[in-house]
């Protein structure tokens, strides 16, 4: 079921409503059975591979439980576990085609297809809870969990099921055993969260996706040069309100059960270098990557170079992070290289600390802030080029942005005055109107919020703008129902 | 002196409450629903619809809906139609109404209401759904099918066919289920004005929309689309190694009539049993398009099935003008005519219904008394 289907809220707020009538301890069970009821919409066999792979993370915990004997060995043990399911599941492009092929020249059934139904979507969000999970109870951050249910609950939860927020136990089960108090300020919470999430994406993302043209990432040396950077401004903005209007919707239909989930997006495009920028995109997985890879690694290389601005300290750490991170993203040259793009800009960005002391970015003058927003969000824009493509095609859409060719403003005039007959608009070699407008929309969108200073700005909006903006959504969603397109959540992909 | 009296006091600043979402939500949808309502009845009652005349069903055939919103209009405007051409590209651009309707007006002395509901890629099939349909709604006194060979060939207009058929909308329109969304695109003047632009979004909706947009105002009241385009080597035969040529040779080279194609022929026919003349004639195409099927000897046998056939089962078969009394300078390729051969060719139309009328006895006939367009 999608999240933006009126069906969805629909069951959402039915299911709430049960929620609040049930006794407080029926309240998990249900949130338990509702998350299954959620997952069967997909498939009932999503159901017994997430409750075996709670089962399994379940037990393990129990297991890594440090006054337990061997516990940071069965901690190991469940993180390599992690890996391998996600392997075995998401990865199985990879291998299963030989895998199948071996098996069939030696008469045997290929397991392909099952594998590929039996495949949990949003596999890749709880397999780095569970490891967080495990870390966290070896490490003595958290008890490990003893009601089966209350674990499920944080696998299954339905919100985030899908493409998270990666959320930690140690913040999750006691969010889930106190939830808050369902009143009214909270349901405007609620409205504006589900309201921006939804205008994120059906007025500015499905129509920046929809408004490249398909071959423009498949043949892009075929489109003038200006073009393709105006796509792929739309590609960058898209990108950005498609996973941050997922995330405000479901954070918003959470707090209809008084649970709040984290946010994940923290306007990345206002970032004035890149450490700024990955506290900014992803929140959520962005700390996970920082306290599971990025700090155990540089504090393992400083007990190794005890210098701190040792090459070593300075590059790897960063480097090995944004790789691990382009891997979580896909096992593929192209995530590999966007990966090592935004390590290489981590990198690059602390290579004056060799040298000198560095002045924090907001103690900069302000020019110097605003180049640096710039440029991070140029070289951003410029890394999700592999992000989108395999790489030969990036290489390409890179070499054609800058071939650019003169646009016809000449018969654009004389079509505008009726000297010329109106036969399309592609023959100008200029971008969309359309997408200009969508664009300006999205960053229009972003000055609100950075205006207001929070995700829910939409609250401190005057009366007529509130209700411009529901209307608008309203005519959106219309035309949506209507219309020839669709545009699935890209990180339900992940 | 109380603080009211000091002069100098600064203006409290105004407390600005934030106002509540859930209202804001609540007048929103209002509002909205509001809109929707009063654009409704200002599309229903008002001259709006036609200023603002860019209209969708929401099917894929941009052409057809061109079609079907014209011909809603011309029924309003005149109080119905007589007689309907149905066809494809051919009869969209090669024959206008209003001189058919002139010409026949001065020979036969009756003055009738013509509309043009050619469109382009349809074959025997599509038409046949769509007379139907049209004969329902509009009860024409006449339906004039101009079919040529390619509507016989089994594996052509499939795609358009399979497309435009099985559209929600339409399914409804043959007597299938109706959906709410069937029935509002059918009913609602302010949802098929928000049709047109239901793709907003697409990387195509401007070139799409644009020449959608020309079309609708190029095509005249009474369903004909004028093409001001001369075509080059007319009187040269298509090439089979021309790789441009290639698929049509591929299609009709080995011709033969379809069985089915032949049973949708038979249902337009069936159309007499309502009341309606139906008359089967062609376009007159240079020779030089019956290359594709073989040459003329093709075009002859397949004639000399498809005229008793059509005898067979009540209809009229009409033959089209000589096609050298058409000149070259007048088409736009070796089937289509330009404005120039239109106004020729209608003209000639009506000289031969008029002699079927007068020497044979079959005229068209108008629509039944009262019987006026929905």
């Amino acid at each position: 079921m999608n999240v933006t289907a009126l069906l969805f809220f629909a069951c959402a707020a039915l299911a709430a409503l049960v929620y609040q009538r049930l006794a407080p301890r029926w309240r998990i069970p249900w949130l338990l059975v509702i998350s299954a009821a959620f997952v069967v919409t997909w498939s009932w066999l999503f159901v017994l591979v997430l409750l075996v792979f709670s089962g399994l993370n379940y037990a393990l915990g129990r297991l890594s439980d440090p006054v337990k004997a061997h516990a940071r060995a069965w901690a190991r043990a469940g993180v390599i576990v992690n890996i391998l399911f996600l392997f075995l599941f998401k990865y199985s492009d990879f291998y299963l085609p030989q895998f199948s092929a071996m098996l069939s020249s030696l008469g045997m059934l290929a397991p392909g297809s099952a594998l590929q139904m039996l495949l949990p979507v949003g596999l890749s969000f709880l397999m780095v809870q569970n490891i967080s999970y495990l870390l966290d109870v070896v490490n003595r951050r958290l008890p490990a969990e003893k009601n089966f249910i209350h674990f499920c609950v944080y696998i299954f939860y339905f919100p985030k099921l899908l493409s998270g927020p990666v959320e930690r136990a140690r913040t999750f089960l006691p969010k889930l055993a106190s939830p808050l108090r369902v009143d009214r300020p909270l349901l405007e919470r609620s409205a504006a969260l589900i309201s921006t999430g939804l205008l994120r994406k059906l007025v500015l993302a499905n129509p920046l996706f929809n408004l490249i043209p398909a071959q423009a990432f498949i043949t892009p040396l075929d489109y003038p040069g200006q073009n393709l950077v105006f796509w792929l401004l739309a590609y960058t903005f898209a990108l950005y309100n498609d996973f941050a209007g997922y995330t405000a919707i479901v954070r918003g239909v959470s707090l209809w059960f008084g649970i709040e989930l984290s946010a994940n997006f923290n306007l990345p495009y206002y970032a004035r270098n890149f450490t700024e920028f990955w506290n900014r995109w992803h929140i959520t997985l962005s700390n996970w990557l920082r306290d599971y890879i990025y700090y155990p690694l540089a504090w393992s290389l400083r007990r190794r170079f005890a210098q701190q601005n040792h090459f070593f300290n300075i590059f790897l750490p960063p480097m090995v992070t944004l790789l691990v991170s382009g891997l979580w993203h896909g096992l593929s040259w192209n995530m590999l290289v966007w990966g090592a793009l935004h390590g290489l800009f981590l990198v690059l960005e602390r290579l004056p600390s060799l040298g000198k002391t560095v002045v924090p970015v907001n103690k900069l003058p302000l020019w110097r802030q605003r180049l640096g927003t710039t440029l991070t969000f140029v070289l951003a824009a410029l890394a999700w080029v592999p992000f989108r493509m395999p790489l030969p095609l990036a290489l390409k859409y890179w070499q054609g942005m800058l071939r650019w060719t003169t646009p016809d403003f000449l018969g654009l005039a004389r079509t505008v005055a009726g000297w010329s007959p109106v036969s399309g608009w592609s023959q100008f070699n200029l971008p969309s109107p359309i997408l200009l407008i969508v664009l300006a929309a999205a960053i229009f969108f972003d000055h609100l919020q950075h205006r207001a200073g929070t995700e829910e700005f939409m609250l401190s909006q005057p009366r007529w703008f509130q209700v411009l903006l529901i209307m608008l959504l309203l005519l959106v969603a219309l035309l949506a129902f209507f219309s020839d397109t669709t545009a699935p959540f890209v990180y339900q992909g992940f | 002196m109380t603080h009211h009296d000091q002069p100098h006091d600064p203006v409290p600043a105004r407390v600005q409450r934030p106002c509540s979402l859930l209202t804001s939500l609540l007048l929103g949808v209002c509002f909205f629903i509001g809109l929707l309502l009063l654009c409704e009845g200002l599309f229903r009652w008002t001259d709006l619809d036609r200023v603002f005349n860019w209209r969708s069903l929401g099917t894929y055939h941009g052409q057809f809906e061109i079609k079907w919103f014209e011909l809603k209009d011309y029924a309003r405007a005149n109080g119905g139609v007589d007689v309907l051409l149905l066809g494809n590209s051919m009869v969209n651009t090669g024959i206008d109404p209003d001189v058919l309707t002139a010409e026949y007006e001065t020979l036969s002395g009756e003055r009738l209401r013509v509309f043009n509901f050619g469109v382009e890629g349809l074959t025997v099939a599509p038409n046949s759904v769509i007379a139907r349909v049209l004969a329902a709604r509009y009860h024409p006194g006449t339906i004039i099918f101009f079919t040529e060979m390619r509507d016989y060939a089994a594996n052509n207009g499939l795609e358009v066919e399979r497309q435009l058929l099985t559209d929600e909308w339409m399914t409804a329109r043959q007597g299938g289920r109706e959906t709410v969304r069937a029935w509002l695109i059918e009913n609602s003047s302010v949802l098929q004005h928000l049709l047109f632009f239901r793709n907003w979004s697409r990387a195509d909706f401007l070139d799409a929309s644009l020449m959608q947009a020309r079309r609708f105002a190029d095509t005249t009241p009474s369903g004909y689309e004028p093409d001001a385009n001369v075509g080059e080597n007319i009187d040269i035969p298509p090439d089979p190694a021309d790789p441009e040529e290639q698929e049509d040779f591929m299609l009709f080279s080995d011709f033969s009539i379809d069985a089915d194609r032949l049973e949708d022929l038979k249902s337009i026919l069936e159309l007499r049993e309502g009341g309606t003349l139906v008359i089967i004639t062609e376009m007159p195409v240079h020779p030089n398009y019956f290359t594709y099927f073989g040459g003329e000897g093709a075009h002859d046998e397949y004639l000399e099935k498809l005229v008793p056939f059509i005898k067979e089962n009540g209809g009229v078969y009409l033959p089209p003008p000589a096609w050298q009394r058409i000149p070259l300078f007048s088409r736009v390729d070796h089937h289509h005519l330009n404005v120039i051969g239109a106004i020729l060719h209608s003209r000639m139309l009506a000289q031969n219904l008029a002699d079927l009328c007068l020497n044979q006895g079959t005229c068209l006939q108008p629509a039944a008394q009262g019987e006026i367009a929905p």
